[in-house]
């Protein structure tokens, strides 16, 4: 198996399925979930909420509680290891040490009962084995590489003191805290206001710049994507549906959802009033629609695509795509210029 | 730290004046007084000079303010039945309740909490659905009708456990705990029943928390995410369930001290109450709520202890 | 139109839960017996049967008889009357009384909610149990006393409830906006504030009920419950106590009923608090 893995990669998904219980039945909510990192670079996960994004990623880590969580297929390769087959004991030095993740919620993503500094050298001390002096000069200086001010002070604030962007500031020093080589960001400013979500932005991006950190973005918004990213995955409805490099997907975008969500959004420029919309939502889990499932909302849907679900193919240069018509919208676009 | 706890107990005073007030006007207001207790065959003039030498002719907040401001002395006044000062009577008294409910808490915490975490950790499985139907068993059960099982079962068909009785803890320890195993199992058990569900609810609330993730994606093993990350934020709602429950077990305790003829509080304030005894009456529901009102303090306090944000919001 | 879908959402919720539904099904049959009593039994809860004294559980004396030779089951029929009258009697007192203080405390602040407040405090820190008995002994032995005395013990567990979250509903934009189109508070407080918090307060009262059945035995058990002749469960309990060596039918069955019937109230409670979606602490 081993030699199968793409040695370009830092860490590849292979064909995961994962699969939640609804009423007693596991039924799959990613389904086939294939792509890769690459050391170094940021790469962008985008969709819709209940597109499966997150799901894969805390796969990743394997933090979905199970029961009512399952993995049914697949394997996650990090250094040649799939992550999927390690003990417990095995996959607990892996987190917050080689993979580390940050998520939405800064406000109730750290203990309210104990100081950051606590809860920053606790990781530390685990994985590194430091004593607690060193641990804390340790936590002092990831806290200014973040960007927080009077870092030995706030090693003795309680979460609550702080705002939402330094509580943000606080979770990514404490996942960088013991140098990962693999950052999951889980839409980390969503729950951020625009300024603020544009300084954790930027300082992502130099973080990777400066520690060549590889970073996982998961976000639904793609003006971060284009703000950030090297690459991109769009999921939707649990299904990747199209993987390209940034430039190649905002300047040609081969799946009809992908160029849904760019017409989705809002641009300083555009003068009509009414801001395009995908009709319909995304299906539930347990309700999937026959063929592609995309088709029901698409505008470029045929009886072919309500009959087969399409493949995830080589669309040329890397950039991939799931979907029967993708030569249909690579034309439109060339004739529109 | 100091500045809050000192706010805290300076808050009781305003409580504990209210209480005193709710409990001298009960007594006020019941038909007759004490020298109704001397019953019929006595003449006028003694129920009159019984009234004088008792005090019982002066005008209500005069007796208000001698029974407060003697209180704050540390004396409780006399038994109108044997004349007896009533310190004397509680101090023999209150040890056997406070026997009876420390070790039923003790019992209860010690077993309630173990279970509800397990349950919560080992969730829908065998020992979950057995520790909550004996949980919720335990939550409807009568305290004093399970004292009456317990008697039947262990002293009446078995013959291992004396029914009934006390002796003092510094006369022979193994025979007061065999006479108080019984009655503290009886009187715990709603008490750790009750702190046993709230501990699963909280641990499972608990466990839902995004914290609980970051700890996990951290890669702390389970059981700093249990010890650790998840218990002393669950703590926070057992303390206060603990807190609450305590002042129940005193009022379980007068059922239970029944039921086990135990020479406690709870006993003397039944018996006082149909002897129409009321300076001891009195008394002795002073003090039980007095305790109270100290617990609930205290859990206040803890609650400080344990939560940051409260004690953040209070120094404001 | 919403309401009508919300509401068959909450019931197709609660009738999933099976302890929901066996809650509702003991309650419902208790009241049965409540309401029928001894008419249910070919026995007459008061005959005494000298010869038939001490009678063990048989098909004859289904629960076996008493020290006069009463059956017990008819008893028991009989008693279930008053514990259930007790327990509703004195739930509907805590109920009115504390949700009316906790409204008027919540909505309107200021020093009438200190006095209040501290005034529930101090009610909340005496023992259930020695309250009720204080307050009995002061108004005497009648049922309608017992209803006052089990009800008042629990006006602050209502007070508290309520009192909180008219608090958070009073900040609630739609009641700013009633109050700024010149509602009267009392219109804001029965159309708005009360309705919104018409799913806690039914948990909150089931629970109760369970509450003051156990506190009613308890009473009775100590002899200062309702007044002979009534005779509810705890009672029973009491006067089966001394006989427990000799009939100890006599406690078990009164104890089965009270267990059975605050079981059912938990239960119920238990199903409706899913059902309706609210969060009450355990106590």
């Amino acid at each position: 198996m081993k030699q199968e893995t793409n040695q370009e990669y830092l860490l590849e998904i292979k064909d995961l399925t994962t699969a939640f219980l609804f009423d007693g039945k596991p039924v799959p909510v990613t389904v086939n979930v294939s792509y890769g990192i690459k050391k170094g670079e940021i790469l962008g996960i985008v969709g819709e909420s209940g597109s499966g994004k997150s799901v894969t990623v805390k796969s990743v880590l394997r933090l979905l509680p199970s029961p009512p969580s399952s993995i049914l297929n697949g394997e996650i390769y990090f250094h040649g290891q799939n992550l999927l087959t390690l003990k417990e004991k095995e996959m607990q030095k892996i987190r917050g040490n080689k993979i580390s993740m940050i998520f939405q919620e800064p406000m109730t993503s750290l203990n309210p009962v104990y100081t950051c500094g606590n809860q920053i050298t606790e990781t530390i001390m685990l994985h590194q084995h430091l004593s607690k002096e060193e641990a804390l000069k340790k936590a002092a200086r990831m806290l200014d590489l973040v960007g927080i001010p009077a870092p030995e002070s706030r090693l003795k604030s309680y979460p609550h003191q702080l705002s939402g962007g330094m509580r943000q500031r606080v979770m990514i020093a404490m996942a960088l805290s013991c140098e990962p080589e693999l950052l999951i960001a889980d839409e980390p400013t969503t729950a951020l206001d625009p300024t603020i979500q544009a300084q954790i932005i930027t300082l992502i991006k130099e973080l990777r710049d400066s520690i060549g950190l590889s970073v996982m973005y998961i976000t639904h918004d793609l003006a971060v994507v284009a703000e950030i990213c090297d690459r991109v995955v769009v999921m939707y409805a649990g299904m990747v549906m199209e993987i390209a490099e940034i430039r190649d997907l905002f300047h040609a975008p081969l799946h009809p959802y992908t160029q849904g969500l760019m017409q989705a959004m809002p641009r300083i420029n555009q003068q009509s009033e009414m801001l395009y919309n995908i009709p319909g939502m995304v299906p539930h889990a347990t309700q999937m629609p026959t063929g592609c499932r995309f088709q029901p909302r698409c505008p470029y849907a045929t009886e072919v695509c309500s009959q087969a679900c399409p493949e995830l193919v080589d669309a040329g240069d890397g950039h991939m795509v799931r979907c029967f018509h993708y030569e249909k919208l690579r034309k439109e676009r060339v004739q529109n210029g | 730290m100091a500045k809050k706890i000192v706010r805290k107990v300076l808050l009781m005073l305003p409580v504990l004046f209210l209480v005193s007030i709710i409990l001298f006007t009960l007594m006020e207001v019941l038909p007759g007084d004490a020298a109704y207790g001397l019953g019929s065959d006595v003449s006028d003039e003694y129920i009159q000079q019984f009234r004088e030498e008792h005090g019982l002719d002066k005008p209500a907040y005069v007796r208000y303010l001698d029974w407060v401001t003697n209180m704050l002395k540390g004396d409780f006044g006399v038994s109108l039945i044997s004349g007896l000062p009533i310190i004397d009577r509680i101090k023999v008294r209150f040890p056997v309740t406070l026997e009876l409910t420390l070790l039923s808490m003790i019992v209860a915490v010690v077993i309630a909490i173990p279970a509800g975490i397990l349950s919560a950790v080992k969730r829908n499985t065998l020992p979950d659905y057995l520790t909550s139907v004996l949980a919720m068993v335990g939550v409807t059960i009568p305290p004093f009708w399970l004292g009456m099982l317990m008697v039947l079962l262990f002293s009446i068909t078995l013959g291992w456990l004396p029914a009934s009785g006390y002796v003092e803890l510094t006369e022979s320890v193994s025979e007061n705990l065999t006479r108080m195993i019984m009655p503290a199992l009886a009187l715990g058990t709603q008490f750790a029943a009750t702190v046993t569900r709230q501990t699963r609810s909280a641990f499972l609330e608990t466990l839902d928390q995004d914290y609980i993730v970051t700890a996990k994606a951290k890669g702390l093993p389970q059981r700093v995410v249990i010890w650790k990350h998840a218990l002393r934020n669950a703590l926070i709602p057992i303390v206060t369930t603990i807190g609450m429950q305590t002042g129940r077990l005193f009022g379980g305790a007068v059922v239970i001290e029944t039921v086990f003829t135990l020479p406690g509080i709870g006993r003397e304030i039944v018996n006082s109450i149909l002897l129409r005894d009321y300076p001891v009456v009195m008394a002795l529901i002073m003090i039980v709520a007095f305790i109270v009102i100290v617990i609930n303090t205290l859990i206040d306090i803890i609650h400080g202890l344990i939560d940051p944000r409260i004690s953040q919001s209070q120094q404001r | 139109m919403k309401y009508e879908s919300n509401f068959r959402k909450t019931v197709k919720k609660f009738f999933r839960r099976k302890l929901a539904v066996v809650g509702l099904v003991i309650c419902l049959v208790m009241l049965f017996v409540a309401i029928m009593g001894p008419s249910l039994s070919s026995y007459s809860p008061s005959e005494t049967v000298v010869e038939d004294r001490y009678q063990p559980p048989s098909s004859v004396h289904l629960f076996g008889t008493d020290d006069l030779g009463r059956d017990m089951f008819a008893r028991i029929l009989d008693g279930a009357r008053i514990t259930v009258a007790v327990g509703v009697g004195s739930t509907c007192i805590a109920l009115v009384a504390g949700t009316l203080l906790g409204l008027l405390a919540g909505f309107f602040g200021g020093v009438f909610d200190t006095v209040i407040s501290c005034f529930m405090d101090a009610l909340w820190a005496f023992p259930a149990i020695i309250l009720a008995l204080a307050i009995n002994t002061v108004l005497g032995p009648s049922l309608l006393n017992i209803f006052i005395a089990i009800g008042v013990v629990y006006i602050p567990d209502f007070f508290r409830i309520v009192r909180s979250r008219t608090i958070t509903i009073r900040e609630l934009e739609y009641v700013i906006g009633a109050r700024a189109i010149g509602q009267n508070s009392i219109s804001i407080l029965w159309h708005y504030v009360l309705p919104n918090m018409s799913s806690t307060l039914i948990v909150q009262t089931t629970l109760c009920c369970a509450k003051a059945v156990i506190a009613e035995a308890s009473l009775s058990f100590l002899g200062l419950g309702v007044p002979l002749p009534m005779a509810s469960w705890g009672s029973m309990l009491k006067s089966g106590y001394p006989l427990l060596e000799r009939a100890p039918w006599l406690s078990l069955f009164p104890g089965i009923c009270i267990m059975l019937l605050v079981l059912g109230l938990n239960f119920l409670g238990d199903g409706l608090r899913d059902a309706l979606d609210v969060r009450i602490r355990d106590d």
